[in-house]
């Protein structure tokens, strides 16, 4: 009898342990690639300056320039970059470096924030790019999915749920759904592809043929998290007010809706965040092409985020090896930001 | 009846109803003896009867006790409720018989002193019906059988009617020899007992017939149905 | 007699399985009946059929007739909203919306506009809640959640809200089955007071509490009315042999 207990101790013990160990593990995977994303990606906040007339033209950015009020500050070209955060060296040829050691000795290079990575949009030079362009793309796109997907989505459900006859064809229909849920991201964007643009006709690469497509994707999602909520509802909240004399619809929008609200709208930034780091639907209607502009309208060509870094880290310069790594932070910000927003909902309402 | 599914609960009625058996005995030997004593001017015998009485008196708190218990853990309703209810009330009834018998007892301490009556025997006629009255009530009790309560309740106009006839003897020999007043009084007192015997019986019997119909048993009810005994 | 609502010969039916057999009950003015039997019985399915709470179930079928008042509740003139505002229902858990305490009563009214003005309103929550008996306990506290009162002050707003839309009748199923014997008291002391004005039908598990809060007893057994008598005479000497053994104990 006792061994038997003493077996049994440590067969949980075993298990609980088990648990334990694989919990570490993720977690050491997952600092790992923060630390290497975080330790590459910093620097692409900063960026390499030099005082104004005090160097020679091939040690800076041929396009632009910075000024401040005392001292005028020219961008240095990503060589020299390189060269003074991280001590690369590049192509730089020894007369270069001496330049830029004396220059180091004077004070007349500097490092300083570099608010081009927010302000510009995509660019060949790794110094001047910036991700305005694909952040301003995300937001357009993810209203036109937000606008599309929320209030079909929110529909369906409620039909679904509340009004449907439950019978064969609901039953196929609901199994579909639960489905199409499950479908691989790259195929809505085929069926965005033919469409939206082969059979709409709408302009290629923008924003509004891409949110429509992401819209698509997160229909379905939208659908069961937004029928869970409704279905999770006490049917005795629903008894009590009927028994009070409300109407079906009153007893929907005065108690049904409310109730599931917190649930419904968790399910909806989900999926907005899942749209939001969505890259194979949106290559498959052209919106991997290089946009050097931000988009001004909906129907402008544009690009987003994630395709604007799956875009650089294909590209040989060295200065976009972090570039890649600062939009990766800023995008996992965000997607923290929209997560953040689901669990501050669904606990305010919860209770 | 089916049984209760809370077996406990059935085995409580079964102690009632033993319980109750039981002082129905205890108390018809009390009765008889009690009688014998007298006839046979047996002080010792009276003695007994006289102290077993607190037996009966124990019974009797014992049976309100455990009606109480069960009123109060297994709140009775219906045929059960009446059941208990009825117990109740034939307890007291029988302890109270006991008391007469305990006081025909008393009766026979009190004649043994005076000269021997021959009218004494008719005592013995006289006590036979009640006694068979106190049995078959506590029988129709157990058994909740209607006719033999309805039998019983008819069975103490008999024995009104064979009071009434000792009494007039025990009359006339009181007139016939003034020095038969003492122990034909005695004689007097003890008859009224065993008459009053017959009474609470029947009260027992009525007992029964509203634990068994749920209605408070009426004489004009009852009357004209005699059953046949 | 004259009966506030009178059953008859109902039949129910869950698609192809049938709940209730030709059940003829009366139901005293300004009286309550308890509904009484095994579970499964039917008992919450009569309940439910006296304000077509049936109607959600989509499969429910009934015939015979309800009468309320002598008017039948079935009749296809009869608008189910204005029914369930005469025929008002308290449930077997506490169920306040999540809401205040004030809303939670003044739900009703307002959806069926029994109101002109905001003080016009304030006095039939105070008058609902007075009644209910929750008036001294939660006067200070009527913008505060519902859900934050103890399960018996819950059933008792639950009551509240019912009586807020002035029923003539009010159907209860098993209303103390989650409470404490404390706050199973209050209710039933408050049924009892209710009766003054309502007709009150409650369906109960608990004999005791039948026997406590009803003046009227009905057994169901297997979707059939067994028996259906006064209360005291039901639990003294019941006529049939299935409610016998049910009341004491013996049934099955």
């Amino acid at each position: 009898m006792k061994l038997i207990l003493k077996k049994r101790h440590r067969r949980e013990k075993w298990f609980k342990r088990t648990g334990q160990m694989s919990l570490y593990l993720v977690l050491f995977f997952l600092g790992v690639i923060f630390m290497e994303i975080f330790s590459t990606g910093y620097s692409a906040f900063l960026r390499t300056e030099i005082a104004g007339g005090s160097a020679p033209q091939d040690l800076l950015n041929a396009f632009e320039q910075y000024t401040n009020q005392k001292k005028s500050w020219s961008i240095a070209s990503d060589a020299v970059d390189m060269y003074y955060k991280h001590g690369k060296l590049g192509k730089l040829t020894s007369n270069q470096l001496d330049t830029i050691n004396s220059l180091k000795e004077n004070g007349q290079i500097r490092l300083s924030f570099n608010w081009a990575f927010f302000t510009h949009s995509d660019s060949r030079e790794p110094e001047l790019a910036g991700i305005w362009g694909g952040l301003l793309g995300s937001i357009l796109t993810l209203l036109v999915t937000f606008t599309t997907a929320f209030p079909l989505g929110i529909g369906t459900a409620l039909y679904l749920e509340e009004f449907a006859p439950k019978n064969r064809l609901t039953h196929l229909l609901e199994a579909n759904i639960n489905n199409l849920a499950a479908v691989p991201s790259i195929l809505f964007g085929l069926l965005g592809l033919v469409i939206f643009i082969h059979f709409m006709g709408l302009p290629r690469p923008s924003a509004l043929v891409g949110g429509l497509t992401l819209g698509l994707m997160s229909l379905p999602v939208i659908i069961v998290a937004t029928r869970a909520a409704l279905s999770s509802v006490p049917s005795t909240l629903k008894e009590s007010a009927l028994g009070l004399g409300a109407t079906p619809l009153q007893v929907l929008f005065h108690h049904v809706i409310p109730s599931a609200l917190p649930g419904i709208m968790t399910g909806l930034i989900l999926s907005l965040a899942r749209a939001l780091g969505e890259t194979a639907p949106l290559l498959m209607i052209g919106m991997v092409a290089f946009i050097g502009n931000p988009p001004s309208s909906f129907l402008d060509p544009a690009t987003v985020l994630p395709v604007q870094i799956f875009n650089w880290s294909r590209s040989p310069e060295m200065g976009f090896v972090e570039n890649t790594s600062g939009a990766i932070l800023i995008l996992l910000l965000l997607l923290a930001l929209l997560n953040g927003i689901a669990i501050f909902i669904r606990k305010k309402y919860e209770t | 009846m089916n049984n209760h599914i809370v077996k406990a609960y059935d085995d409580e009625l079964k102690a009632l109803h033993s319980l109750i058996r039981h002082m129905g005995e205890l108390t018809f030997e009390q009765i008889s003896k009690a009688t014998q004593s007298i006839i046979e001017c047996d002080a010792v015998l009276a003695r007994e009867v006289i102290d077993r009485d607190h037996e009966i008196n124990l019974l009797e708190t014992k049976v309100d006790d455990l009606a109480i218990r069960i009123l109060a853990l297994r709140q009775p309703v219906a045929s059960d409720l009446r059941t208990v209810v009825a117990a109740l009330k034939i307890s007291n009834q029988v302890e109270r018989i006991a008391d007469y018998a305990t006081n025909i007892a008393k009766f026979a301490l009190i004649l043994k002193d005076m000269p021997l009556f021959p009218e004494v025997k008719g005592l013995s006629t006289l006590v036979q019906i009640p006694m068979r009255m106190i049995k078959d009530a506590l029988k129709a009790f157990e058994l909740s059988d209607l006719n033999l309560a309805l039998q019983v309740w008819h069975m103490d106009r008999e024995v009104d009617v064979l009071y009434q006839a000792y009494l007039h003897k025990i009359f006339s020999e009181m007139i016939e020899d003034p020095k038969n007043v003492g122990p034909c009084t005695q004689l007097l007192f003890a008859a009224k007992n065993i008459e009053r015997i017959g009474d609470q019986s029947q009260n027992i019997a009525e007992a029964v017939y509203t634990m068994i119909t749920g209605k408070p048993f009426k004489e004009s009810d009852n009357v004209k149905n005699e059953p046949k005994i | 007699m004259t009966f506030k609502m009178d059953v008859k010969q109902l039949n129910l039916f869950y698609g192809d399985k049938q709940a209730l057999f030709n059940v003829n009950l009366g139901l005293p003015a300004l009286q309550t009946t308890a509904l009484i039997g095994p579970s499964g019985c039917g008992k919450s399915s009569f309940l439910k059929c006296l304000n077509r709470m049936n109607d959600i179930v989509l499969q429910a079928h009934v015939e015979g007739q309800v009468l309320l008042d002598g008017q039948d509740i079935y009749a296809p003139s009869v608008d189910v909203v204005s029914l369930r505002t005469k025929v008002g229902m308290v449930f077997q858990k506490p169920n306040p919306f999540p809401r205040s305490i004030y809303e939670n009563v003044a739900y009703g009214p307002r959806i069926h506009r029994l109101f002109k003005t905001k003080s016009e309103l304030d006095q039939i929550v105070e008058k609902s809640l007075v009644r209910a008996g929750l008036w001294g306990e939660v006067k200070d506290r009527l913008p505060q959640p519902a859900m934050r009162l103890s399960g018996g002050q819950q059933q008792r707003l639950c009551i509240a809200r019912a009586i807020a839309v002035n029923p003539e009748v009010i159907l209860m199923d098993e209303p103390c089955s989650a409470l404490d014997p404390i706050a199973t008291a209050k209710v039933e002391e408050l049924i009892d007071e209710l009766r003054e004005k309502f007709t009150i039908v409650i369906v109960t598990h608990n004999l005791q509490q039948a026997a406590r809060v009803s003046q009227q007893t009905a057994f169901f057994h297997s979707g059939y009315l067994v028996e259906a008598r006064e209360t005291g005479a039901l639990f003294t000497t019941p006529h049939d042999e299935r409610t016998q053994g049910y009341i004491t104990g013996r049934y099955g």
